[in-house]
């Protein structure tokens, strides 16, 4: 078995002994690829899927394909639920074991599917993290996915009390992932019980995509070889350290504990972190460590330190002009994708003219060390949001910061640009 | 000692800031307007403060956004201590200035964090969890099956009151992020009304 590699590097290894010095550290995770032959992780998932009357027509019929697809794939060792709502809760199947019986009863189920009602979304995705819980196993992948097109209307449906509650459930073990379909979902609650619930957001721009982007978290869920990493950053007292990319972190005295869920065979994670050092003398040692279940459940543990050097003012001067213009790119790009979208929150709310400015000092301060198209989509937004976005254009942008922050570079990926 | 009013030039030349930037950070809200005395500004020894203090943050490379939300979270009486405090310990007013909210902002903070090895314990409270938020919540709303859950006792009213159970909406989309609903069954006039509201929004497209 191969062990997760574990990486930590800065900007420039100096730091000035008379001032305090701004800093940049990357941390980077990869998980190791699945061992050959050996059967991948069960999975524990619960599929939520809206059936409220605007799913009508093509988005149910594409997210029952997507179900039917998923179900094809999952085994007697995995266990699934397939709940969907309106302003009522349905519990449509509920399997421990996915027996080929099972599924063509489940399909079966699935197929007489129909769209109507309100959308009680609170209640339908609790209800999806309640029939995970019911069969959570610390071998397992544990998670809920939650489909739907509208905004929670019915039900728990203050943001931050889902949000609240989907880092609850994370915590105890249920994470959640979220899909939004369509113009008229609010994208940031869902990003919001994603990030809090330790799971991945999907916008779908148009319901051909919805097979596809479900697939895509499904083939991410059953290739996972890391579980429950959490990823801990020691330093030393007087550093200030500011975590970006709206990670689930919290901050510990000294430590600054992140909570990455589960990792796909090969997938790499980029955490970036901005410190304040204070002046002093000699080296100054902080270390990344990440722990967590390898795919045959034993436990792992790997760390690396990082150590920087005081020096003179005008040493670190030349040190600043030689720093690792490729580590300040990803960082620029990681802090646009992370500060744009409290300028699209602002937007959203009305307020224009805050949410321009705010992109305004993004730009000035980091635009110069963002890849040339990032940069050019970027300055153009600036201009947009004084003037409002329409929905389109906000579900877009915010997906694009949300793969800029997570520094996704996979398929999932997409230029706004190139639809 | 320093005199309590400078014009702008004098503000300038004693804190080595440029009138330019002075009016740059007032525009960018980092310095408050100033009182205006006929046609000239008068600036106060707050302004002087305030500039001593931006540049020792800039000095540290703190970008103005940064400054900003610092400043806005510190009143006049504490500028002086402050600054006699990097004066002093540059270290100990930093990590001071690590609880200040600008460097918490972006991280989410909850209950503590779980070690793998608590995760099994809690584990088993997820469901205690659900539980717990349905037993707090009324239960005229929900679950076609699933009986164990309508059991559950009702509490407090956790969230804003639902609709009737039953009760049936057609929902009408006419604009990206507007929406019509109609509660079912629609009766003629209600209807005509919407006829005449899809007329109306068809129009003005």
């Amino acid at each position: 078995m191969q062990a997760p590699q574990l990486t930590i590097r800065t900007d420039a290894q100096l730091i000035s002994n008379s001032v305090p010095t701004s800093r940049i550290l990357e941390i980077e995770l990869t998980a190791p690829e699945a061992q050959l032959g050996r059967e991948s992780t069960p999975l524990n998932l619960a599929l939520v899927i809206d059936r409220s009357g605007s799913m009508g027509g093509g988005k149910l019929e594409q997210a029952k394909i997507a179900v039917r697809q998923i179900l094809d794939l999952l085994r007697p060792t995995d266990s699934v639920s397939i709940i969907d709502f309106d302003n009522i809760v349905t519990v449509d199947a509920e399997v421990s074991s996915v027996t080929p019986a099972a599924r063509s009863e489940m399909i079966a189920s699935v197929n007489h599917l129909q769209a109507r009602g309100s959308t009680n979304l609170g209640e339908g995705w609790l209800q999806g993290c309640e029939s995970v819980a019911c069969r959570l196993a610390d071998g397992k992948v544990n998670r809920t996915l939650l489909l739907t097109d509208g905004q929670a209307n019915q039900g728990i449906t203050d943001p931050e009390d889902l949000s609240h509650h989907a880092a609850a459930l994370f915590e105890r073990g249920v994470a959640t992932s979220t899909f939004g379909i369509g113009l008229d979902f609010n994208e940031h609650l869902l990003e919001a019980i994603a990030n809090n619930g330790g799971g991945n957001y999907y916008y779908i721009d148009r319901e051909q995509r919805i097979t596809e982007l479900l697939m895509q978290e499904f083939k991410d869920l059953a290739a996972v070889t890391l579980k429950n990493v959490v990823l801990e950053f020691s330093f030393p007292a007087g550093v200030a350290v500011e975590l970006l990319g709206d990670w689930r972190a919290e901050r510990h005295d000294n430590k600054l504990v992140i909570n990455l869920s589960d990792l796909p065979a090969n997938r790499t994670v980029n955490l970036f972190i901005k410190i304040l050092t204070p002046p002093g003398s000699g080296q100054l040692v902080m270390n990344a460590a990440a722990f967590g279940h390898d795919e045959n459940d034993k436990s792992f543990n790997v760390a690396q330190d990082i150590n920087l050097q005081y020096a003179a003012p005008d040493k670190v001067a030349v040190a600043e002009a030689a720093r690792d213009v490729d580590l300040v790119t990803r960082f620029s790009t990681v802090v646009v994708g992370h500060y744009s979208n409290e300028a699209y929150k602002l937007e959203r709310e009305g307020k224009y003219e805050e949410a321009g400015k705010l992109m305004d000092r993004l730009m000035v301060e980091h635009g110069v060390n963002l890849p040339h198209t990032t940069r050019a989509r970027y300055e153009r937004i600036r201009v947009e949001v004084r003037e409002g976005l329409d929905e389109s254009h906000r579900k877009d942008y915010n997906m694009d910061s949300y793969n800029l922050k997570r520094f996704r570079h996979d398929e999932q990926r997409r230029d706004p640009d190139q639809k | 000692m320093l005199r309590s009013e400078y014009w702008i030039s004098e503000l300038a030349d004693l804190s080595g800031v440029s009138t330019r930037t002075i009016r740059y950070y007032i525009q960018e809200g980092l310095l408050p307007q100033p009182e205006i005395r006929g046609k000239y500004a008068v600036f106060t020894d707050e302004y002087m403060h305030r500039l001593r203090l931006i540049k020792i943050l800039k000095d540290a490379y703190l970008p103005l956004n940064r400054i900003k939300q610092l400043l806005d979270t510190i009143t006049d009486n504490e500028i002086i201590p402050l600054l006699d405090a990097f004066e002093k310990d540059p270290v100990s007013a930093l990590s001071g200035l690590q609880a200040l909210p600008m460097f918490e902002q972006p991280i989410t903070i909850h209950a503590s964090q779980p070690r793998p090895e608590q995760v099994r314990e809690r584990n088993a409270n997820a469901l205690e969890y659900i539980q717990q938020l349905r037993g707090e919540r009324p239960l005229h709303e929900k679950m076609d099956r699933n009986p164990r859950l309508d059991a559950r006792p009702s509490k407090r009213n956790f969230i804003a009151a639902a609709p009737t159970p039953g009760e049936e909406w057609r929902r009408i989309p006419l604009a990206p992020g507007l929406e019509l609903h109609v509660r079912q069954p629609e009766n003629n006039k209600t209807q005509q009304l919407v006829e005449d509201l899809l007329d109306l929004v068809r129009n003005r497209k």
